[in-house]
Parts: structure tokens; C-alpha cells; sequence
């Protein structure tokens, strides 16, 4: 897995690349730690490129939710594929983050 | 059919179990978003194995038995780890995605993946070595 970073206008953009599974959790967990610890509280999760995503991706955005939330910060996911997708639903979670279609939809929910 | 595979308990090894699985489920009849959701549930069971059961040690073996007929797919999982599913764990609601957020829980998540999208869910130990298994059926529906 790969995720590229652009912090851009107070919003941090990710894009993930290949697989978020339970062997690469552990580099996403670093990144919104570092995200949160340099008060980067609204990230855009860029998921076009995302082929796949276990529990244990999800745990981490799941872990740090109320820590964003109460810096008024907040993940929006974009661009996810249908796979992807059916694993947020299957959890319930399409009703917990913000999950849009494009980037363009993406970047105007955070920056309202 | 039935196919096997035999692998270190490493995380690294995940994805290519994931490979093993998509590729023989792409033999039967299954919607591509089935066979993702089972390799899915797989993979879950298999990273609680790995990463619970053995502590990623790779100098043991998780082994992996897929087998496909008309009516289902039928998986076991083998391992001699220490892991066995709460089964408090397995009766799942709402209250306990809340409870996860709010203790902010990075586990806890796959079981009930594993739950919602296997129609049968088994673990026991079997023979003198009490191996660990995991048995996950799938049915196959006919249109």
C-alpha cells in the first residue's frame, strides 16, 4: 500500500493505493496520528486507487473519529469502488464518516 | 474441487491468500461482489489466526482448504495457535460499533464481518494435536 500527502488550503489529502489490510494498518494508523499530532483535522480520504480494505484499515479511522470530531475535524472519503464500499456498508459505517463520489464533492464538504 | 494452501503465520502472507481465493472463486457462479465479500470473510479469520493465535510468528503454518461445489463454498482454516473467537463477541449490535468508537477499538471489526457475510460459522479444535479450525460455508444461491 501506498499513501500520498498534499496538505492543501487547511484540508490534508490521502490517497491510498493498493491494499488496506490488516498488514498495512499499521502505516495508515502513523499517518492520521502525525496528522492529528500537527492539528490536521480535516482529511480527505482519496480511495480511487484503493483496491481493498479489511477491518483493520477501517479500525483506524474508527479509532481516531471522536479525537477529529472533537477539534471539529472530520475524514470525507471519495471515489471508492464497489468493494470498497460494501465493507463500510456491511459495518454500518456509511452512516458514520462522509463518503461522496468525487474529490470536487469531497473538497466542498470540508471546506464549509 | 478442493485446493490448499499452506503458508507462514505472517500478516505479509495475507495478500496472497487473498490471490489464492479470488482466483478459484472466479471458477463458480458467484457475483464478483460475493467472491470479494468471501475472500473478505477469509481474510479476517485468517489475520485473527495469524496476528491473535500466533503472534505473526512465521516458523508456524496456517493452512487454508477451499471447497467448491454447486451448492456452496465451503472454507477451514487450520492453525495450533492460542486463538479462539469471545463468543460474547459474536452476538453483535450497534452497541458495540458505538462501544468501539468510543474505546477507540481498532479490532473487534472482523468478526462480525465474518458473521454477516457467512451463512455457517464453526470453530473447534480437532484430534490429539488440537489443531484449531475455522469453518466457514458460504451457499451458493440458484437463481
Amino acid at each position: 500500500m501506498k499513501i500520498d500527502q498534499v496538505f492543501e488550503e487547511g484540508v490534508l489529502k490521502l490517497s491510498i493505493k493498493g491494499d488496506l489490510d490488516a498488514s498495512s494498518a499499521i502505516t495508515m494508523d502513523d499517518v492520521i496520528k502525525k496528522a492529528y499530532t500537527d492539528n490536521q483535522y480535516k482529511i480527505l480520504v482519496n480511495c480511487s486507487l484503493l483496491d481493498y480494505i479489511s477491518s483493520a484499515g477501517l479500525g483506524v479511522f474508527i479509532s481516531y473519529l471522536e479525537d477529529f470530531e472533537r477539534k471539529d475535524g472530520f475524514f470525507v472519503f471519495c471515489g471508492m469502488n464497489e468493494n470498497v464500499y460494501s465493507v463500510f456498508e456491511l459495518l454500518g459505517l456509511h452512516n458514520i464518516f462522509n463518503i461522496v463520489n468525487s474529490e470536487k464533492e469531497a473538497q466542498k464538504i470540508l471546506k464549509q | 474441487m478442493k485446493y490448499y494452501y499452506k503458508t507462514p503465520c505472517s500478516k505479509k502472507q495475507l495478500y496472497n491468500i487473498r490471490q489464492f481465493l479470488a482466483g478459484h472463486l472466479r471458477e463458480t457462479t458467484m457475483s464478483s461482489k460475493e467472491c470479494h465479500q468471501i475472500v473478505l470473510a477469509v481474510d479476517e479469520a485468517c489475520a485473527n489466526a495469524i496476528i491473535h493465535g500466533n503472534q505473526c510468528d512465521s516458523n508456524r503454518e496456517l493452512q487454508v482448504e477451499l471447497s467448491i461445489t454447486k451448492k456452496q463454498v465451503a472454507i477451514e482454516i487450520y492453525d495450533v495457535g492460542n486463538y479462539f473467537p469471545d463468543e460474547s463477541a459474536l452476538k453483535w449490535s450497534d452497541q458495540n460499533l458505538q462501544n468501539s468508537i468510543r474505546n477507540k477499538q481498532k479490532g473487534g471489526l472482523g468478526l462480525r464481518l465474518i458473521h454477516c457475510i457467512m451463512d455457517h460459522v464453526k470453530y473447534y479444535q480437532r484430534g490429539k494435536d488440537k489443531v484449531n479450525v475455522c469453518s466457514l460455508v458460504k451457499e451458493i444461491k440458484t437463481i
